[in-house]
């Protein structure tokens, strides 16, 4: 009997130390649980808000009461709906929307009381910034095709992008960019999902074309000089997964002597393409028809024309040598694009370090005017037409206000003709090191080519070499 | 695990058989025998209630007592032993009577190296330390070592299981070559003070001089600690059983403020530079109400990672007996330890919280080959078992992760389930995420040493001759795997503007991976010695000849040179005489060889010689002094080596294959290693002076050492060869010198207060101070930024003279160059050189360095009755320690590196009246300088502004017992329990305040050395 208790004995305070247990799991509380700090005896109010003033996406705080849910709460500056992150009942969170530039009164809708505040209005300041939504600045990591599918949209990587375009997305703008000289492909990034497809596409497709609809895209094979194809007109839409269709219409090389055309925008209309080469013929390209015509300076008529398709002559305005441009180089491209606030076309000619308008006129042929530059490379700002320099113009935008923004491709910036002045607008002129974001004019380009502007006017810029399509937002 | 449970289930069942007490009877006959199995005849046995009935042990040892009564006594007495009375109850004829031989402190006998000597005649610098202060709760011995043991200098840096192990030197640091730790043997052959059990050491002993040390040859000039284990004396069976339990918590924690204050120091800091503030108002706002904690974190990154205590436990079975013939010891131990590490429950079926098992077996069997001959086997077996965290190789990257990643970086998990990091770099992942998310590593190691030992007695050729032989095996095999993952990790940028997180990929997930790597090592050992001790009148003579080999090999060592077995040879002797215990005279020589010298250079000889003269044991100074009972004083003199060094064979010039030839013709041959002639031992130099002095009849007693050690000949790579040499690489030479000296000792009280009462007091000291005498590096400008004259490790750094009052005493004061602007507020220097410059030539060398110079124990033991309390109070002092880190200065790692609240006391920091308004705020007394965000290289470097003192005193130890015996334990069969409750480092005076003072230099990026309370049983069966 002893021996036994004794073994009991030994067991137990044995087993204290040699049953050894780990110390185990708890539960870690890992999302902080938000208190509810309302105030029921009190009635629903909104006094204060703090920052009194900002910029768009900032975080503000609206102070007050509120009752209820995040859901059944809205916060708005002038008209404009804040989209809203959280709330404890004492305070709401949310982002500064966009809205008219300076003050904006602030009102709080929290289930069916509708509140504003008193005495203080939100000063809102337009934002101005540069910063990357595809590709890596400097980064010349050449992908695979395949290596496109289901790839993180922060590690793609570009040879170099030429062209963008935007056209209608889910609630923000498709961006529609080209990666041509090497890659000759072509991609559309949604800002929505912030995903990146490269599409089915022809080799050396030009600038997207959008029309007014907003809902596809045009392109036109550029090359004719390089690869001696002719110029197929192709579009894209949704309706097809975006992959490229041509539409039945091929401007020959013979009607445009081998030349290649970057560039091409719709006028006034849906149904007229308009595409311009680089020694500054102008095809007209009607969609319905099937058909085109070809415009050119007297002197740069095709000798192999099919004079079916030859439309007429561009002439100088007034008949004066200064308004058509004669200095095309051989490789470079040339822009056009319209605005309707001036109702006419806009051609930039990257040698000549200018810009052409080109109207219309009554007789059928296009007449052709310098509109700004032509004194030199470089940037100067001032007068478009007596101070103005430009480096190497390329892709130009008009925005809703009537400014022409041009990209000027040698100079790394982004210049604006503003009525009749031009000034800067992105970039250090002469400089593309180090390549940076932030504030446009401290940015740096690197030989950026082309740029687009969205439905919210923020500018989409083709970087060339700096590898990237960055967004240029003034909001 | 199994084995161990076997090893349990096989002693359990054990017991079943052992009849553990005996019946009644009126017949006493048996066998009487000494502890160690040696019969005894002639014993006296008598009958204490009838002296006419008795007689005595026959040359076997047999006796035979008739005609006894139930209840009376038998009284076995012998001269030299103890005497034993025996209660008869049966009638038994199978006894077994067990003498203990009489305890004559004179006779004492201390474990010296490679033999025991009587305490009386030790000359040289010996401590024995009682093996009861050890047998506190504690993951190592080495632990219990500083502020216990005089002459041992101690410094544990971590409390993380498995790491917290003291690093120790007997007396000091003494060389800056590459080794300066100890010799530690076990049982005569060296071992790991880490993983002995406490409960299985018999003997402790620490040799630190000479003297003590010179039969170790190249092994002992930094000292030696010599344990032996316990071994089973002839009696009844003897089980002892330990277990405790331990709850262990971090008493010091850095308090790092929370994000609302966070943001507004940053703001301060930016603003303290001309830089826009870092936070918004909004932000502020936003840690402060919690409402955004994805974007505005406020994160208590201790509260994530580390609960508030853990359980710790450790337990030890012991049996052991025997008998004439064979006598053993047995014993089983364990050790658990985990970390404080919460774990997420539900994340992972696998432990990932840092864990340290050890399992220790051991036993030891003596076998009487005949009457002169023993036989000795020692068997000893360490498991040790250890877990971690996956991420990393150590669990390191937890605590820099801790220590800087701010409440704001990043939330603990993203409200989508998405998991943070600021970066890549360790201590930029989220330390919940390196705990819970990266898969586990474990360790595990085996150790094995097989003892097989023979002792003759050779009193057939003259009294008092003996020869041991012992051979030892020890083999170590270790494995290390890893089953480890990376999830993907995210840092959010600003939202997207439909509130959406935007989160950027900082890490691609990664698969999880197993991998493993395994090593082992073993070694040969064998010693033959013999030992002579003899009385011849007044005149006492031992003798001592000592021969050893040894061989090692190690995977570890991979390449053709090194994975030479690494192999030693030695030849040792002593001879001591005493004359009337009153003069002793003792010389020691080695003559060790090292295969680390060229051939004709292996062999170096070792001497020395000590003397001790007691002379209180003439009849004149006792009567002139009558309270001093002994006094002894000691002297000795001699040399040591050390043959460690970080190069195998660098006596050899070795070739190997270079990169390219000339004009990229090829790879070719070229001089990989230039090797040094006349290499040689680094020698130590040592004297020791010391006391022994007890007075007022033994109640107080007194040691006091005082030494001098001089290396010289310390391994160094030549750095003063210039390159036109065109040496490969800069060979090795015997160039280094260095001093070590000071005192050390201890003073004891004893006093019995009644019969049930009693009480000790003791203290010890030791102070170790160096100095380098020569040392080989490149020509300095300057001679204080030499080596040379200062202590090993001094801390070096500028000298600041306060902070910059204004501009104007910025314009009048020579240039700080590190940074481009010097502001007010901002730490001023002195030119030291005075060249009108403040730069890297103005460092000097400081006061002291991170290894303190003394370190003290003060102990104090009150007994009554079958109560017991004892305290132990360590210090040390002359320490000092640079503050410094992300952890510590401010912002200096920008978005990276915690912010104590130290800081946010305004009190304590220099804060501009442009932005506190507040003229007050200038404070040119306060700790930190001007804030910075972002590295200021001028404020933040090593200088008199962040030296700090780490001396410290610590109540280490409080023990409360109780040792219960009487007739209802007996019932149960148990002689005695022992319970007990242990505090272990329970207060700390010191200036650190805001970390533990030994571990202050790593600015709260450490395992905080832990606070433990522990409840101990001890039961004998």
């Amino acid at each position: 009997m002893k021996e036994s208790i004794q073994i009991f004995f030994l067991a137990i305070v044995l087993s204290i130390g040699f049953v050894a247990c780990n110390s185990g799991t708890e539960e870690i509380e890992k999302i902080p649980a938000i208190a509810n700090k309302y105030d029921s005896t009190k009635p629903t109010s909104v006094t204060g808000i703090i920052p009194s003033y900002g910029i768009i996406d900032e975080d503000f705080i609206v102070e007050g009461n509120f009752p209820g849910k995040l859901e059944d709460m809205k916060v708005y500056f002038g008209d404009k709906r804040a989209v809203l992150i959280s709330t404890d009942g004492k305070s709401i969170t949310g982002l500064v929307p966009k809205q008219s530039d300076g003050y904006n009164p602030i009102s709080v809708v929290v289930g069916s009381d509708s509140l504003t505040l008193e005495g203080v209005q939100f000063k809102y300041k337009q934002s101005r910034s540069v910063k990357t939504i595809a590709g890596r600045l400097g980064v010349d990591a050449w992908m695979a095709d395949g290596d496109y599918s289901n790839v993180d949209i922060n590690a793609v990587t570009f040879g170099e992008v030429h062209y963008v375009g935007t056209v209608k997305g889910r609630n923000e703008d498709i961006v529609v960019m080209v990666e041509t000289g090497w890659g000759n492909r072509v991609f559309i990034m949604s800002l929505d999902d912030s995903k990146l497809q490269k599409v089915s596409s022809p080799a050396n497709l030009g600038a997207p074309a959008v029309p007014s609809t907003r809902d596809k895209f045009y392109g036109v094979k550029m090359r004719g000089d390089w690869d001696g194809n002719d110029h197929a007109v192709y579009v894209f839409s949704p309706e097809e997964s975006w992959a490229g269709n041509p539409v039945g219409i091929v401007i020959t090389n013979a009607d445009v002597d081998n030349t290649h055309g970057a560039s091409s925008t719709f006028g006034e209309d849906d149904n007229t393409l308009y595409w311009l080469d680089n020694k500054g013929r102008i095809a007209e390209i009607d969609l319905a028809a099937k058909s085109y015509k070809i415009f050119s300076a007297a002197d740069q008529k095709p000798g192999s024309i099919n004079p079916d398709n030859y439309g007429g002559e561009i002439k100088p305005k007034d008949g004066l040598a200064i308004n058509l441009p004669r200095n095309f180089g051989t490789w470079q491209d040339s822009y056009i694009t319209y605005s309707k606030y001036h109702n006419c076309f806009f051609a930039s000619f990257s040698q000549e370090h200018a810009i052409y308008q080109l109207t219309k006129s009554a007789d059928g042929s296009w007449i052709s005017t310098l509109y700004a530059g032509h004194n030199g490379s470089g940037f100067t700002a001032g007068n478009r037409l007596k101070d103005a320099q430009f480096n190497q113009p390329h892709g130009m935008v008009v925005n809703d206000m009537g400014e022409i923004l041009v990209v000027n491709r040698n100079g790394q910036y982004i210049s604006k003709i503003v009525g009749d002045a031009v000034e800067l607008v992105a970039g250090r002129p002469g400089s593309n090191n180090p390549l940076v974001n932030g504030d446009p004019l401290e940015s740096r380009f690197n030989s950026p080519r082309n740029l687009a502007i969205d439905f919210e006017g923020n500018y989409y810029i083709a970087g060339g070499n700096d590898r990237t399509v960055r967004k240029l937002s003034i909001e | 695990m199994n084995r161990i449970l076997t090893i349990i289930f096989v002693c359990l069942t054990l017991l079943w058989q052992i009849p553990l007490f005996a019946q009644s009877n009126l017949t006493a006959s048996g066998l009487v025998m000494s502890e160690n199995g040696t019969v005894l005849s002639d014993v006296s046995v008598s009958v204490k209630e009838n002296p006419n009935n008795g007689g005595a042990t026959d040359p076997d040892g047999r006796f035979k007592i008739t005609n006894l009564e139930k209840g009376q006594t038998l009284v076995f007495s012998l001269v030299g032993f103890e005497k034993l009375e025996v209660p008869i109850e049966k009638t038994d004829e199978r006894m077994r009577i067990v003498l203990t031989e009489t305890f004559i402190e004179m006779e004492e006998a201390i474990v010296v190296g490679h033999s025991t000597q009587r305490k009386i005649s030790v000359t040289g610098a010996i401590t024995n330390v009682k093996v009861d202060e050890l047998k506190v709760p504690s993951t190592s011995i080495a632990n219990m070592l500083g502020g216990r043991v005089p002459g041992v200098v101690s410094v544990l840096r971590s409390g993380e299981p498995g790491q917290d192990l003291s690093q120790f030197w007997i007396r000091g640091i003494s060389t800056f070559g590459a080794g300066s730790s100890a010799l530690v043997l076990v049982d005569g052959v060296e071992g790991n003070i880490n993983t002995l059990d406490p409960e299985d050491i018999a003997s402790f002993t620490i040799l630190r001089d000479a003297s003590a040390t010179a039969v170790y040859g190249v092994r002992g000039a930094n000292g030696v600690v010599l344990v032996t284990t316990k071994r089973g004396t002839a009696g009844k069976l003897a089980v002892s059983v330990k277990s405790n339990v331990g709850i262990s918590y971090s008493p010091r924690m850095p308090n790092y403020i929370d994000a609302n204050r966070y943001a507004s120091l940053a703001n301060e800091a930016a603003l303290s530079r001309g830089l826009d503030p870092i936070y918004n108002d909004v932000d502020i706002e936003l840690f402060k109400s919690g409402i955004d904690p994805d974007l505005h974190p406020n994160v208590n990154w201790r509260d994530v990672l580390l609960r508030d205590y853990t359980w710790n436990q450790q337990s030890h079975f012991s049996a052991s007996g025997g008998g004439q013939v064979a006598r053993y010891y047995m014993s089983l131990g364990l050790l658990n330890k985990d970390a404080l590490l919460k774990q997420d429950a539900g994340i992972n079926k696998y432990d990932t919280n840092i864990g340290y098992k050890q399992y220790n077996f051991r036993a030891n069997i003596d076998i009487n080959l005949s009457p002169t001959s023993i036989l000795t086997l020692g068997m000893e077996n360490v498991v040790v078992n250890q877990n971690f965290p996956g991420f990393g190789n150590d669990s390191q990257a937890l605590w820099d992760a801790q220590a800087n990643i701010t409440p704001v970086t990043v939330p603990v998990v993203f409200s989508n389930g998405l998991l943070p990091a600021y970066g890549n770099n360790n201590d930029q992942i989220n330390p919940y995420v390196l705990l819970n998310h990266t898969g586990f590593r474990k360790y595990s190691r085996n150790t094995n040493n097989l003892n097989l030992g023979f002792q003759q007695d050779l009193k057939i050729i003259t009294e008092g001759l003996s020869f041991n032989a012992l051979f030892n095996m020890n083999t170590n095999s270790e494995a290390s795997s890893a089953r480890t993952k990376t999830p993907a990790l995210y840092y959010a940028r600003p939202r997207k503007r439909n509130g959406e997180l935007n989160l950027e990929k900082i890490r691609d997930a990664s698969d999880p991976v197993y991998s493993v790597a395994t090593d082992n090592d073993r070694k040969y050992y064998f010693e033959a010695r013999t030992n002579y001790q003899r009385t011849f009148g007044d005149h006492y003579v031992t003798g001592l000849t000592h021969f050893y080999v040894e061989d090692y090999i190690s995977s570890l060592n991979k390449t053709d040179l090194t994975a030479i077995p690494k192999r030693y040879i030695g030849l040792s002797g002593r001879a001591t005489y005493s004359f009337r215990n009153t003069y002793f005279l003792e010389g020691n020589i080695g003559y060790t060889g090292s295969e680390a010298f060229e051939r004709g250079k292996r062999f170096g000889v070792f001497p020395a010689v000590s003397v001790g003269w007691v002379p209180t044991n003439y009849h004149g100074v006792k009567e002139i002094v009558p309270f001093l009972d002994m006094l002894k004083i000691r002297g000795s003199y001699g040399s040591v080596g050390n043959d460690r060094m970080n190069t195998r064979f660098p006596y050899l010039t070795l070739m190997g294959p270079s990169g390219s030839g000339l004009w990229n013709s090829g790879s070719g041959y070229t001089e990989t290693q230039v090797g040094s002639s006349n290499l040689r031992w680094e020698t130590a130099t040592k004297s020791n002076f010391g006391l022994d002095v007890n007075f007022l009849n033994n109640k107080f007693e007194m040691t006091v050492d005082f030494f001098k050690d001089v290396r010289s000949g310390i391994y160094q790579q030549r750095a003063s060869i210039p390159d036109e040499m065109g040496l490969v690489t800069l060979p090795f030479a015997n160039v280094g010198k260095m001093k070590s000296w000071g005192i050390d000792g201890f003073v004891s009280y004893r006093q019995t207060l009644s019969s049930d009462a009693s009480m000790m007091l003791r203290a010890n000291f030791t102070q170790s101070k160096n100095e380098i005498l020569e040392f080989e590096e490149s020509i300095v400008r300057f001679p204080y930024m030499s080596s040379t004259g200062y202590q090993w490790g001094i801390n070096r750094g500028l000298i600041a003279l306060g902070l910059f009052e204004d501009e104007e005493e910025i314009q009048n004061s020579p240039r700080q160059t590190w940074e481009g602007e010097v502001l007010p507020g901002d730490i001023k220097y002195k030119d030291i050189n005075g060249d009108g410059v403040i730069d890297d030539f103005d460092v000097v060398p400081l006061e002291y360095s991170n290894v303190p110079q003394i370190q003290y124990g003060l102990a104090a033991e009150f007994n009554w009755k079958k109560w017991s309390i004892s305290g132990l109070f360590e210090g040390v002092s002359r320490v000092k320690y640079f503050s410094g880190g992300n952890g510590f200065f401010p912002f200096s790692g920008k978005e990276i590196g915690n912010v104590l609240d130290i800081v946010a006391d305004q009190s304590n920091r220099w804060t501009s009246s442009l932005i506190s308004g507040d003229p007050s705020t200038e404070n040119p007394n306060a700790q930190f300088p001007r804030l910075s965000y972002g590295g200021n290289s001028n404020n933040n470097r090593a200088s008199t502004h962040w030296l700090n003192d780490g001396s410290y005193l610590r109540l280490a130890n409080v023990q409360l017992s109780y040792r219960a015996e009487g007739a209802f334990l007996q019932r149960l069969g148990i002689s005695s329990g022992t319970f007990s409750i242990v505090g272990d480092n329970l207060h700390v005076w010191d200036k650190v305040k805001i970390f533990d003072p030994a571990q202050a230099s790593s600015s709260g990026a450490a395992y905080p050395r832990q606070s433990v309370y522990t409840m101990q049983v001890i039961l004998k069966f």
